[in-house]
Protein backbone atom coordinates (compact mmCIF):
# COMPACT_ATOMS: atom_id res chain seq x y z
CA UNK A 1 0.00 0.00 0.00
CA UNK A 2 2.65 2.23 0.94
CA UNK A 3 4.65 1.82 -2.46
CA UNK A 4 1.80 3.03 -4.20
CA UNK A 5 0.92 5.77 -2.43
CA UNK A 6 4.49 6.97 -2.96
CA UNK A 7 3.34 9.21 -5.77
CA UNK A 8 1.60 11.60 -3.63
CA UNK A 9 4.78 12.03 -1.52
CA UNK A 10 5.68 15.02 -3.44
CA UNK A 11 2.25 16.54 -4.05
CA UNK A 12 1.58 19.60 -4.14
CA UNK A 13 -1.63 22.36 -3.47
CA UNK A 14 -2.50 22.24 -7.25
CA UNK A 15 -1.84 19.27 -7.37
CA UNK A 16 -4.54 18.20 -5.14
CA UNK A 17 -6.95 20.29 -6.21
CA UNK A 18 -7.44 18.77 -9.37
CA UNK A 19 -7.05 15.22 -8.44
CA UNK A 20 -10.10 13.32 -9.02
CA UNK A 21 -10.91 11.01 -5.92
CA UNK A 22 -9.18 13.89 -3.82
CA UNK A 23 -12.33 15.93 -4.75
CA UNK A 24 -14.34 12.77 -4.05
CA UNK A 25 -13.29 12.32 -0.78
CA UNK A 26 -13.63 15.91 -0.19
CA UNK A 27 -17.05 15.91 -1.17
CA UNK A 28 -17.62 12.97 0.33
CA UNK A 29 -18.20 10.67 -2.09
CA UNK A 30 -16.46 6.95 -2.36
CA UNK A 31 -13.09 7.23 -3.47
CA UNK A 32 -10.49 4.96 -5.15
CA UNK A 33 -7.48 6.53 -2.89
CA UNK A 34 -7.62 5.90 0.88
CA UNK A 35 -6.66 9.74 1.44
CA UNK A 36 -6.70 9.32 5.55
CA UNK A 37 -3.92 6.93 5.08
CA UNK A 38 -1.81 8.91 2.50
CA UNK A 39 -2.02 11.67 4.77
CA UNK A 40 -0.98 9.81 7.80
CA UNK A 41 2.32 8.28 6.04
CA UNK A 42 2.98 11.73 4.86
CA UNK A 43 2.53 14.04 7.61
CA UNK A 44 4.41 16.81 5.64
CA UNK A 45 1.27 16.83 3.13
CA UNK A 46 -1.41 17.94 5.94
CA UNK A 47 -0.91 21.65 5.56
CA UNK A 48 -1.14 21.01 1.42
CA UNK A 49 -4.20 19.01 1.90
CA UNK A 50 -5.63 20.71 4.07
CA UNK A 51 -4.94 24.52 1.96
CA UNK A 52 -6.62 22.31 -1.43
CA UNK A 53 -9.69 21.37 1.04
CA UNK A 54 -10.69 24.98 1.76
CA UNK A 55 -10.22 26.17 -1.62
CA UNK A 56 -12.63 23.27 -3.00
CA UNK A 57 -15.08 24.25 0.14
CA UNK A 58 -15.02 27.89 -1.56
CA UNK A 59 -16.33 26.71 -4.80
CA UNK A 60 -19.84 26.46 -3.71
CA UNK A 61 -22.47 28.19 -6.22
CA UNK A 62 -25.98 29.87 -6.04
CA UNK A 63 -28.40 28.84 -6.24
CA UNK A 64 -32.37 29.86 -6.08
CA UNK A 65 -35.24 27.58 -5.90
CA UNK A 66 -38.68 28.66 -6.61
CA UNK A 67 -41.47 25.65 -6.24
CA UNK A 68 -43.93 27.52 -8.51
CA UNK A 69 -42.42 27.94 -11.36
CA UNK A 70 -41.49 24.05 -11.14
CA UNK A 71 -44.77 23.18 -10.53
CA UNK A 72 -45.75 25.24 -13.89
CA UNK A 73 -43.36 23.65 -15.74
CA UNK A 74 -44.56 20.11 -14.73
CA UNK A 75 -47.82 20.77 -15.34
CA UNK A 76 -46.32 21.71 -19.41
CA UNK A 77 -44.89 18.45 -19.69
CA UNK A 78 -47.41 16.39 -18.59
CA UNK A 79 -50.35 18.51 -20.54
CA UNK A 80 -47.78 18.04 -23.62
CA UNK A 81 -47.26 14.05 -23.08
CA UNK A 82 -50.97 13.99 -22.83
CA UNK A 83 -51.80 16.03 -26.25
CA UNK A 84 -48.55 13.85 -28.00
CA UNK A 85 -50.52 10.78 -27.06
CA UNK A 86 -53.48 11.40 -28.81
CA UNK A 87 -52.25 12.97 -31.53
CA UNK A 88 -50.34 9.73 -32.36
CA UNK A 89 -53.62 7.80 -32.51
CA UNK A 90 -54.89 10.62 -35.33
CA UNK A 91 -51.57 10.97 -37.43
CA UNK A 92 -52.38 8.00 -39.40
CA UNK A 93 -55.41 9.92 -40.72
CA UNK A 94 -53.82 12.81 -42.59
CA UNK A 95 -51.65 12.13 -45.16
CA UNK A 96 -53.83 10.26 -47.49
CA UNK A 97 -53.73 12.40 -50.83
CA UNK A 98 -50.05 11.81 -52.36
CA UNK A 99 -47.87 14.43 -52.52
CA UNK A 100 -46.70 13.21 -56.15
CA UNK A 101 -49.79 13.07 -57.95
CA UNK A 102 -50.42 16.47 -56.71
CA UNK A 103 -47.41 17.98 -58.60
CA UNK A 104 -48.18 16.26 -61.51
CA UNK A 105 -51.34 17.52 -61.72
CA UNK A 106 -49.70 21.27 -60.35
CA UNK A 107 -47.40 20.47 -63.34
CA UNK A 108 -49.83 19.56 -66.14
CA UNK A 109 -51.55 23.07 -64.97
CA UNK A 110 -48.94 25.40 -65.70
CA UNK A 111 -45.70 24.05 -66.87
CA UNK A 112 -44.04 27.42 -66.61
CA UNK A 113 -44.79 27.88 -63.16
CA UNK A 114 -43.86 24.74 -62.50
CA UNK A 115 -40.33 25.10 -63.55
CA UNK A 116 -39.53 28.67 -61.59
CA UNK A 117 -41.18 27.07 -58.64
CA UNK A 118 -38.51 24.02 -59.16
CA UNK A 119 -36.16 26.66 -59.35
CA UNK A 120 -36.73 28.51 -56.31
CA UNK A 121 -37.03 25.24 -54.44
CA UNK A 122 -33.83 24.07 -55.36
CA UNK A 123 -31.80 27.01 -54.51
CA UNK A 124 -33.70 27.21 -51.13
CA UNK A 125 -32.71 23.53 -50.85
CA UNK A 126 -29.17 24.15 -51.16
CA UNK A 127 -29.12 27.70 -49.03
CA UNK A 128 -31.12 25.42 -46.67
CA UNK A 129 -28.67 22.53 -46.32
CA UNK A 130 -25.72 25.36 -45.82
CA UNK A 131 -27.42 26.80 -42.68
CA UNK A 132 -28.94 23.48 -41.55
CA UNK A 133 -25.36 21.91 -41.77
CA UNK A 134 -23.58 25.44 -40.64
CA UNK A 135 -25.96 25.17 -37.29
CA UNK A 136 -25.72 21.12 -36.83
CA UNK A 137 -25.40 19.73 -33.27
CA UNK A 138 -22.66 17.59 -32.03
CA UNK A 139 -24.15 14.54 -31.69
CA UNK A 140 -27.27 14.31 -29.59
CA UNK A 141 -26.40 12.02 -26.35
CA UNK A 142 -29.48 9.55 -27.65
CA UNK A 143 -28.97 5.92 -29.20
CA UNK A 144 -31.19 3.55 -29.49
CA UNK A 145 -30.93 -0.31 -28.69
CA UNK A 146 -33.18 -2.79 -30.05
CA UNK A 147 -35.89 -4.61 -28.45
CA UNK A 148 -38.02 -7.53 -28.78
CA UNK A 149 -41.72 -8.07 -27.87
CA UNK A 150 -42.95 -11.39 -28.08
CA UNK A 151 -46.55 -12.10 -28.15
CA UNK A 152 -48.81 -15.44 -28.05
CA UNK A 153 -52.30 -15.45 -28.78
CA UNK A 154 -55.24 -17.37 -27.73
CA UNK A 155 -54.31 -21.34 -27.79
CA UNK A 156 -50.68 -20.46 -28.65
CA UNK A 157 -47.48 -21.25 -26.40
CA UNK A 158 -44.00 -20.13 -27.03
CA UNK A 159 -40.59 -21.26 -25.92
CA UNK A 160 -38.37 -18.41 -26.17
CA UNK A 161 -33.86 -18.14 -25.51
CA UNK A 162 -32.79 -14.97 -24.75
CA UNK A 163 -29.23 -12.88 -25.27
CA UNK A 164 -27.86 -14.60 -21.89
CA UNK A 165 -29.30 -17.84 -22.32
CA UNK A 166 -32.57 -18.06 -20.11
CA UNK A 167 -35.60 -19.64 -21.25
CA UNK A 168 -38.62 -18.09 -21.33
CA UNK A 169 -41.78 -20.43 -21.55
CA UNK A 170 -44.88 -17.97 -22.84
CA UNK A 171 -48.06 -19.28 -22.22
CA UNK A 172 -50.66 -17.80 -24.21
CA UNK A 173 -52.52 -14.08 -24.71
CA UNK A 174 -49.13 -13.33 -22.91
CA UNK A 175 -46.54 -10.92 -23.88
CA UNK A 176 -43.01 -10.39 -23.01
CA UNK A 177 -40.46 -7.52 -23.65
CA UNK A 178 -36.56 -7.36 -23.54
CA UNK A 179 -33.55 -5.69 -24.89
CA UNK A 180 -32.27 -7.78 -27.68
CA UNK A 181 -28.72 -8.20 -26.08
CA UNK A 182 -29.28 -7.08 -22.29
CA UNK A 183 -27.52 -4.76 -21.29
CA UNK A 184 -24.00 -4.64 -19.43
CA UNK A 185 -25.96 -3.92 -15.66
CA UNK A 186 -28.87 -5.83 -15.54
CA UNK A 187 -31.39 -8.20 -17.48
CA UNK A 188 -34.59 -6.25 -17.74
CA UNK A 189 -37.69 -8.04 -18.83
CA UNK A 190 -41.63 -7.00 -18.87
CA UNK A 191 -44.16 -9.51 -18.55
CA UNK A 192 -48.13 -9.33 -19.27
CA UNK A 193 -50.01 -12.80 -18.91
CA UNK A 194 -48.19 -15.80 -17.72
CA UNK A 195 -44.46 -17.13 -18.12
CA UNK A 196 -41.99 -19.45 -16.75
CA UNK A 197 -38.74 -18.24 -16.50
CA UNK A 198 -35.53 -20.64 -16.47
CA UNK A 199 -32.82 -18.10 -15.60
CA UNK A 200 -29.40 -18.74 -16.49
CA UNK A 201 -26.99 -18.45 -14.15
CA UNK A 202 -24.86 -15.04 -14.15
CA UNK A 203 -23.48 -11.98 -12.72
CA UNK A 204 -26.19 -9.35 -14.20
CA UNK A 205 -29.29 -9.52 -11.85
CA UNK A 206 -32.26 -11.26 -14.05
CA UNK A 207 -35.47 -8.96 -12.99
CA UNK A 208 -39.40 -9.37 -14.36
CA UNK A 209 -41.47 -6.55 -13.76
CA UNK A 210 -45.11 -7.29 -13.68
CA UNK A 211 -47.68 -4.88 -12.86
CA UNK A 212 -45.99 -3.15 -10.23
CA UNK A 213 -43.89 -5.90 -9.44
CA UNK A 214 -40.34 -6.19 -9.77
CA UNK A 215 -38.93 -10.06 -9.58
CA UNK A 216 -35.10 -10.37 -9.48
CA UNK A 217 -33.24 -13.46 -9.53
CA UNK A 218 -29.69 -14.51 -9.94
CA UNK A 219 -29.92 -18.19 -11.49
CA UNK A 220 -33.36 -19.84 -10.68
CA UNK A 221 -36.68 -20.97 -12.45
CA UNK A 222 -39.62 -19.15 -11.43
CA UNK A 223 -43.31 -18.45 -12.67
CA UNK A 224 -45.18 -15.46 -12.94
CA UNK A 225 -48.59 -15.36 -13.67
CA UNK A 226 -50.69 -12.13 -13.74
CA UNK A 227 -54.06 -11.22 -14.44
CA UNK A 228 -55.16 -7.73 -14.65
CA UNK A 229 -53.86 -6.22 -11.17
CA UNK A 230 -52.92 -9.85 -9.19
CA UNK A 231 -49.50 -11.22 -9.90
CA UNK A 232 -48.39 -14.57 -8.63
CA UNK A 233 -44.73 -15.46 -8.34
CA UNK A 234 -44.32 -19.08 -7.85
CA UNK A 235 -40.43 -20.00 -7.37
CA UNK A 236 -39.19 -23.87 -8.14
CA UNK A 237 -35.44 -23.52 -7.95
CA UNK A 238 -32.89 -20.87 -6.20
CA UNK A 239 -34.28 -17.51 -4.08
CA UNK A 240 -35.70 -14.30 -5.71
CA UNK A 241 -36.54 -10.96 -4.27
CA UNK A 242 -39.81 -9.67 -5.12
CA UNK A 243 -39.91 -5.43 -4.89
CA UNK A 244 -43.71 -4.06 -5.19
CA UNK A 245 -44.79 -0.72 -5.97
CA UNK A 246 -48.17 0.39 -5.42
CA UNK A 247 -49.36 3.77 -7.95
CA UNK A 248 -49.26 5.63 -4.99
CA UNK A 249 -45.42 4.87 -4.68
CA UNK A 250 -45.75 2.45 -1.04
CA UNK A 251 -43.23 0.09 -1.28
CA UNK A 252 -43.12 -3.60 0.10
CA UNK A 253 -40.66 -6.37 -0.96
CA UNK A 254 -40.44 -10.01 -0.07
CA UNK A 255 -37.97 -13.29 -0.52
CA UNK A 256 -39.14 -16.07 -1.61
CA UNK A 257 -37.44 -19.94 -1.09
CA UNK A 258 -38.19 -22.91 -3.53
CA UNK A 259 -41.80 -24.27 -3.30
CA UNK A 260 -43.22 -20.65 -1.83
CA UNK A 261 -45.96 -18.73 -3.97
CA UNK A 262 -46.70 -15.05 -3.19
CA UNK A 263 -49.91 -13.73 -4.62
CA UNK A 264 -49.83 -9.88 -4.94
CA UNK A 265 -52.43 -7.79 -5.30
CA UNK A 266 -51.12 -4.17 -6.68
CA UNK A 267 -53.50 -0.93 -6.68
CA UNK A 268 -53.70 2.13 -4.76
CA UNK A 269 -52.27 0.04 -2.01
CA UNK A 270 -50.21 -3.60 -1.68
CA UNK A 271 -51.67 -6.52 -0.41
CA UNK A 272 -49.69 -9.70 -0.70
CA UNK A 273 -50.16 -13.60 1.05
CA UNK A 274 -47.61 -15.95 1.08
CA UNK A 275 -47.35 -19.69 0.92
CA UNK A 276 -46.46 -23.11 -0.11
CA UNK A 277 -47.50 -23.76 -3.61
CA UNK A 278 -48.18 -27.20 -5.62
CA UNK A 279 -45.03 -27.19 -8.47
CA UNK A 280 -46.72 -29.77 -10.93
CA UNK A 281 -50.31 -27.93 -10.74
CA UNK A 282 -48.54 -24.35 -11.03
CA UNK A 283 -46.52 -25.89 -13.73
CA UNK A 284 -49.16 -27.79 -15.27
CA UNK A 285 -49.93 -25.67 -18.25
CA UNK A 286 -45.99 -26.10 -19.53
CA UNK A 287 -46.36 -29.35 -20.25
CA UNK A 288 -49.53 -29.26 -21.72
CA UNK A 289 -51.58 -30.16 -18.73
CA UNK A 290 -54.89 -28.16 -17.99
CA UNK A 291 -55.38 -28.16 -14.52
CA UNK A 292 -58.49 -26.34 -12.32
CA UNK A 293 -57.97 -26.09 -8.77
CA UNK A 294 -61.19 -24.96 -7.29
CA UNK A 295 -61.99 -23.01 -9.72
CA UNK A 296 -65.22 -20.40 -10.64
CA UNK A 297 -67.34 -20.96 -13.57
CA UNK A 298 -66.03 -17.89 -15.17
CA UNK A 299 -62.93 -18.72 -14.68
CA UNK A 300 -63.03 -22.31 -16.14
CA UNK A 301 -64.72 -20.92 -19.59
CA UNK A 302 -61.65 -18.31 -19.82
CA UNK A 303 -59.13 -20.76 -19.37
CA UNK A 304 -60.29 -22.81 -21.74
CA UNK A 305 -61.11 -19.99 -23.99
CA UNK A 306 -57.18 -18.98 -23.97
CA UNK A 307 -55.75 -22.94 -24.10
CA UNK A 308 -58.21 -23.76 -27.28
CA UNK A 309 -58.51 -20.29 -28.69
CA UNK A 310 -62.14 -20.32 -29.12
CA UNK A 311 -64.94 -18.07 -27.85
CA UNK A 312 -67.64 -19.89 -25.65
CA UNK A 313 -71.50 -18.33 -26.10
CA UNK A 314 -73.41 -19.51 -22.89
CA UNK A 315 -76.81 -20.11 -23.73
CA UNK A 316 -77.76 -22.17 -20.49
CA UNK A 317 -78.84 -19.43 -17.95
CA UNK A 318 -78.53 -22.32 -15.01
CA UNK A 319 -75.11 -22.91 -15.70
CA UNK A 320 -74.33 -18.96 -15.64
CA UNK A 321 -76.12 -18.80 -12.58
CA UNK A 322 -74.38 -21.60 -10.75
CA UNK A 323 -71.56 -21.12 -8.19
CA UNK A 324 -68.47 -23.85 -9.32
CA UNK A 325 -65.37 -24.78 -7.24
CA UNK A 326 -64.15 -27.14 -10.24
CA UNK A 327 -60.92 -29.42 -9.21
CA UNK A 328 -59.52 -31.60 -12.52
CA UNK A 329 -57.08 -31.67 -14.72
CA UNK A 330 -56.38 -32.77 -18.37
CA UNK A 331 -53.01 -34.25 -19.51
CA UNK A 332 -53.17 -33.26 -23.75
CA UNK A 333 -56.98 -33.69 -24.45
CA UNK A 334 -58.81 -32.64 -26.99
CA UNK A 335 -61.68 -29.93 -26.30
CA UNK A 336 -64.09 -32.16 -27.22
CA UNK A 337 -63.42 -34.74 -24.35
CA UNK A 338 -63.02 -31.67 -21.82
CA UNK A 339 -66.12 -30.43 -22.30
CA UNK A 340 -67.75 -34.29 -22.56
CA UNK A 341 -66.07 -34.27 -18.57
CA UNK A 342 -67.29 -31.47 -17.31
CA UNK A 343 -70.69 -30.81 -19.27
CA UNK A 344 -71.43 -34.44 -17.38
CA UNK A 345 -70.41 -33.36 -13.84
CA UNK A 346 -71.74 -29.42 -14.12
CA UNK A 347 -74.85 -31.00 -16.58
CA UNK A 348 -74.45 -29.12 -19.58
CA UNK A 349 -74.09 -29.70 -23.48
CA UNK A 350 -72.23 -28.55 -26.33
CA UNK A 351 -71.52 -27.72 -29.81
CA UNK A 352 -68.30 -26.93 -31.47
CA UNK A 353 -68.66 -24.93 -34.93
CA UNK A 354 -64.92 -23.86 -35.92
CA UNK A 355 -63.60 -21.70 -33.28
CA UNK A 356 -67.42 -20.87 -31.99
CA UNK A 357 -68.50 -23.10 -28.94
CA UNK A 358 -71.84 -23.41 -27.42
CA UNK A 359 -72.96 -24.32 -24.48
CA UNK A 360 -76.47 -24.93 -23.83
CA UNK B 1 -23.43 22.72 5.64
CA UNK B 2 -22.91 20.26 3.04
CA UNK B 3 -20.39 21.20 0.30
CA UNK B 4 -22.38 19.87 -2.54
CA UNK B 5 -25.70 20.64 -1.63
CA UNK B 6 -27.79 18.75 -4.03
CA UNK B 7 -26.01 15.89 -3.81
CA UNK B 8 -27.48 12.48 -4.05
CA UNK B 9 -26.63 8.56 -4.70
CA UNK B 10 -25.57 7.50 -8.03
CA UNK B 11 -26.34 3.86 -7.11
CA UNK B 12 -29.61 4.25 -7.23
CA UNK B 13 -29.76 5.78 -10.98
CA UNK B 14 -29.26 2.44 -13.05
CA UNK B 15 -32.77 1.35 -12.12
CA UNK B 16 -34.40 4.58 -11.81
CA UNK B 17 -33.47 4.91 -15.16
CA UNK B 18 -34.27 1.59 -16.23
CA UNK B 19 -37.89 1.96 -14.31
CA UNK B 20 -38.30 5.03 -16.61
CA UNK B 21 -37.62 2.85 -19.78
CA UNK B 22 -40.45 0.74 -19.25
CA UNK B 23 -43.31 3.02 -18.99
CA UNK B 24 -42.87 3.71 -14.99
CA UNK B 25 -44.34 7.12 -14.78
CA UNK B 26 -43.68 7.29 -10.74
CA UNK B 27 -39.91 6.73 -12.01
CA UNK B 28 -39.91 9.44 -14.66
CA UNK B 29 -41.79 11.93 -11.93
CA UNK B 30 -38.97 11.19 -9.34
CA UNK B 31 -36.15 12.28 -12.39
CA UNK B 32 -37.65 15.50 -12.89
CA UNK B 33 -37.92 16.39 -9.51
CA UNK B 34 -34.01 15.09 -8.10
CA UNK B 35 -32.65 17.25 -11.00
CA UNK B 36 -34.84 19.77 -12.12
CA UNK B 37 -33.67 22.74 -9.57
CA UNK B 38 -29.95 21.88 -10.68
CA UNK B 39 -30.98 22.13 -14.37
CA UNK B 40 -32.59 25.83 -14.14
CA UNK B 41 -29.79 26.67 -12.30
CA UNK B 42 -27.43 25.37 -14.88
CA UNK B 43 -29.15 27.34 -17.47
CA UNK B 44 -29.51 30.42 -15.66
CA UNK B 45 -25.56 30.69 -15.91
CA UNK B 46 -26.35 30.86 -19.48
CA UNK B 47 -29.24 32.94 -20.18
CA UNK B 48 -31.81 35.31 -17.82
CA UNK B 49 -34.37 34.37 -19.61
CA UNK B 50 -36.22 31.35 -17.60
CA UNK B 51 -38.82 31.41 -19.89
CA UNK B 52 -36.51 30.14 -22.87
CA UNK B 53 -34.83 27.87 -19.99
CA UNK B 54 -38.24 26.27 -19.10
CA UNK B 55 -38.80 25.76 -23.20
CA UNK B 56 -36.26 23.99 -23.15
CA UNK B 57 -36.33 21.41 -20.07
CA UNK B 58 -40.03 20.93 -21.45
CA UNK B 59 -38.59 19.90 -24.70
CA UNK B 60 -35.47 17.92 -23.18
CA UNK B 61 -38.14 15.81 -20.28
CA UNK B 62 -40.37 15.51 -23.20
CA UNK B 63 -38.38 13.98 -25.58
CA UNK B 64 -37.08 11.73 -22.96
CA UNK B 65 -40.86 10.25 -22.22
CA UNK B 66 -41.53 10.01 -25.77
CA UNK B 67 -37.98 7.93 -26.68
CA UNK B 68 -37.68 6.01 -23.39
CA UNK B 69 -37.74 2.82 -24.57
CA UNK B 70 -34.81 3.64 -26.76
CA UNK B 71 -32.92 5.12 -24.89
CA UNK B 72 -29.02 4.48 -23.65
CA UNK B 73 -28.82 3.05 -19.92
CA UNK B 74 -27.24 5.11 -17.58
CA UNK B 75 -26.21 5.28 -14.26
CA UNK B 76 -25.66 8.83 -13.73
CA UNK B 77 -28.59 10.55 -14.71
CA UNK B 78 -27.31 13.96 -13.97
CA UNK B 79 -24.40 13.76 -16.17
CA UNK B 80 -27.16 12.70 -18.74
CA UNK B 81 -29.27 15.22 -18.07
CA UNK B 82 -27.02 18.03 -18.44
CA UNK B 83 -25.54 16.96 -21.59
CA UNK B 84 -29.14 16.45 -23.33
CA UNK B 85 -30.38 20.02 -21.76
CA UNK B 86 -27.16 22.00 -22.61
CA UNK B 87 -27.31 21.15 -26.21
CA UNK B 88 -30.88 22.12 -26.26
CA UNK B 89 -30.78 25.00 -25.21
CA UNK B 90 -27.21 26.10 -26.03
CA UNK B 91 -29.27 25.31 -30.07
CA UNK B 92 -31.86 27.59 -29.13
CA UNK B 93 -29.88 30.56 -28.02
CA UNK B 94 -27.26 30.12 -31.16
CA UNK B 95 -30.60 30.12 -33.45
CA UNK B 96 -31.85 33.90 -31.29
CA UNK B 97 -28.50 35.19 -31.59
CA UNK B 98 -28.27 34.70 -35.27
CA UNK B 99 -31.69 35.99 -35.90
CA UNK B 100 -31.30 39.20 -33.77
CA UNK B 101 -27.18 40.13 -34.25
CA UNK B 102 -24.71 40.30 -36.78
CA UNK B 103 -22.23 39.04 -35.11
CA UNK B 104 -24.45 36.50 -33.40
CA UNK B 105 -25.08 35.28 -37.00
CA UNK B 106 -21.69 34.25 -37.64
CA UNK B 107 -20.31 32.94 -34.85
CA UNK B 108 -22.99 32.48 -32.38
CA UNK B 109 -21.06 30.57 -29.78
CA UNK B 110 -19.28 33.84 -29.07
CA UNK B 111 -22.17 35.20 -27.95
CA UNK B 112 -22.78 31.98 -25.59
CA UNK B 113 -21.03 32.80 -21.94
CA UNK B 114 -21.00 30.83 -18.93
CA UNK B 115 -21.52 33.08 -15.88
CA UNK B 116 -22.01 31.90 -12.13
CA UNK B 117 -21.46 32.95 -8.96
CA UNK B 118 -19.76 31.49 -6.00
CA UNK B 119 -22.43 32.07 -3.00
CA UNK B 120 -22.13 33.96 -0.47
CA UNK B 121 -24.87 34.20 1.65
CA UNK B 122 -24.39 31.51 4.31
CA UNK B 123 -20.87 33.21 5.30
CA UNK B 124 -21.04 35.61 8.32
CA UNK B 125 -17.71 36.50 9.40
CA UNK B 126 -16.85 39.37 7.42
CA UNK B 127 -13.48 38.70 7.02
CA UNK B 128 -14.34 35.56 4.83
CA UNK B 129 -17.05 37.73 3.54
CA UNK B 130 -14.04 40.02 1.89
CA UNK B 131 -12.09 36.69 0.81
CA UNK B 132 -14.83 35.39 -0.91
CA UNK B 133 -15.78 38.60 -2.75
CA UNK B 134 -12.00 38.74 -4.06
CA UNK B 135 -12.28 35.15 -4.86
CA UNK B 136 -15.36 35.82 -7.28
CA UNK B 137 -13.32 38.55 -8.75
CA UNK B 138 -10.57 36.24 -9.77
CA UNK B 139 -13.29 33.66 -10.97
CA UNK B 140 -14.83 36.10 -13.04
CA UNK B 141 -12.08 37.04 -14.91
CA UNK B 142 -11.70 33.03 -15.98
CA UNK B 143 -13.11 32.14 -19.48
CA UNK B 144 -15.88 30.82 -19.81
CA UNK B 145 -15.16 27.68 -20.34
CA UNK B 146 -12.99 27.67 -17.06
CA UNK B 147 -15.30 28.44 -15.20
CA UNK B 148 -17.97 25.95 -16.43
CA UNK B 149 -15.80 23.25 -15.94
CA UNK B 150 -15.33 24.17 -12.36
CA UNK B 151 -18.69 23.76 -12.46
CA UNK B 152 -19.65 20.86 -13.37
CA UNK B 153 -16.27 19.36 -11.50
CA UNK B 154 -16.39 20.91 -8.34
CA UNK B 155 -20.03 21.51 -7.88
CA UNK B 156 -21.41 18.53 -9.73
CA UNK B 157 -19.26 16.38 -9.24
CA UNK B 158 -18.88 15.19 -12.78
CA UNK B 159 -16.14 13.21 -13.79
CA UNK B 160 -13.26 14.48 -16.31
CA UNK B 161 -14.12 12.19 -18.73
CA UNK B 162 -18.11 13.15 -18.40
CA UNK B 163 -17.43 16.85 -18.79
CA UNK B 164 -15.06 16.02 -21.98
CA UNK B 165 -18.30 14.46 -23.65
CA UNK B 166 -20.74 17.98 -22.80
CA UNK B 167 -18.54 20.02 -23.85
CA UNK B 168 -16.80 17.68 -27.19
CA UNK B 169 -13.27 17.98 -26.00
CA UNK B 170 -11.09 15.89 -25.11
CA UNK B 171 -10.32 14.53 -21.60
CA UNK B 172 -6.52 15.88 -21.62
CA UNK B 173 -7.31 19.49 -22.51
CA UNK B 174 -10.39 19.63 -19.79
CA UNK B 175 -7.43 18.91 -17.86
CA UNK B 176 -5.15 21.17 -18.66
CA UNK B 177 -8.37 24.12 -18.41
CA UNK B 178 -9.03 22.65 -15.28
CA UNK B 179 -5.38 23.01 -13.71
CA UNK B 180 -4.69 26.15 -15.32
CA UNK B 181 -7.82 27.79 -13.85
CA UNK B 182 -6.94 26.39 -10.21
CA UNK B 183 -3.74 27.71 -10.42
CA UNK B 184 -5.17 30.69 -11.11
CA UNK B 185 -7.70 30.81 -8.30
CA UNK B 186 -5.19 29.89 -5.68
CA UNK B 187 -2.49 32.46 -6.28
CA UNK B 188 -5.38 34.80 -6.06
CA UNK B 189 -6.33 33.47 -2.63
CA UNK B 190 -2.83 33.51 -1.26
CA UNK B 191 -1.91 36.46 -1.89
Amino acid sequence: MKNKNNIYQKYQVEDFLVDESFIDWVNGRDSKVDWEEVIFSFPHLRPRSEEAKRILQKLNFDQEIDPDRISKLQQRINKQLEQSEHSKKEAHVVALHDRKTYYQYKAQRNTYWGWIASAAVLIVGIVGTWFWEYSEETAPVIKEVPYVTKTTKKGQKLTTRLSDGTIVTLNSVSQIHFEEIFNDTVRYVSLEGEAFFDVAKDVRPFRVKSNGTVTTALGTSFNIKQQKEKVSISLVTGKVGVNMVSKTGMKESTLLVPGEQVAVDVKDKISFVKGKFDVSDVLAWKRGVLSFNKSSNAEVWKELEKWYGVDLIIQNSNIKKQNWDYTGSFDNESLENVLESIGFVKGFKFEIKGDQVKIY
Amino acid sequence: MPLIKASYRYSEDSQLWTDMKFGDRLAFDQIFNDHIEHLQAYGKSFSNDDDLIDDCLQEVFCRIWQKREKLKDTNNIRYYLMAAFRNELLKVLKKKYKRYSLIGRFMPESSIDFNATLETSFIEEDSRQEQIRALNKCFEKLSSRQKEIIYLKYYNGLSLEEIAQILALDKKSVYNALSKAMMILRKNMSA
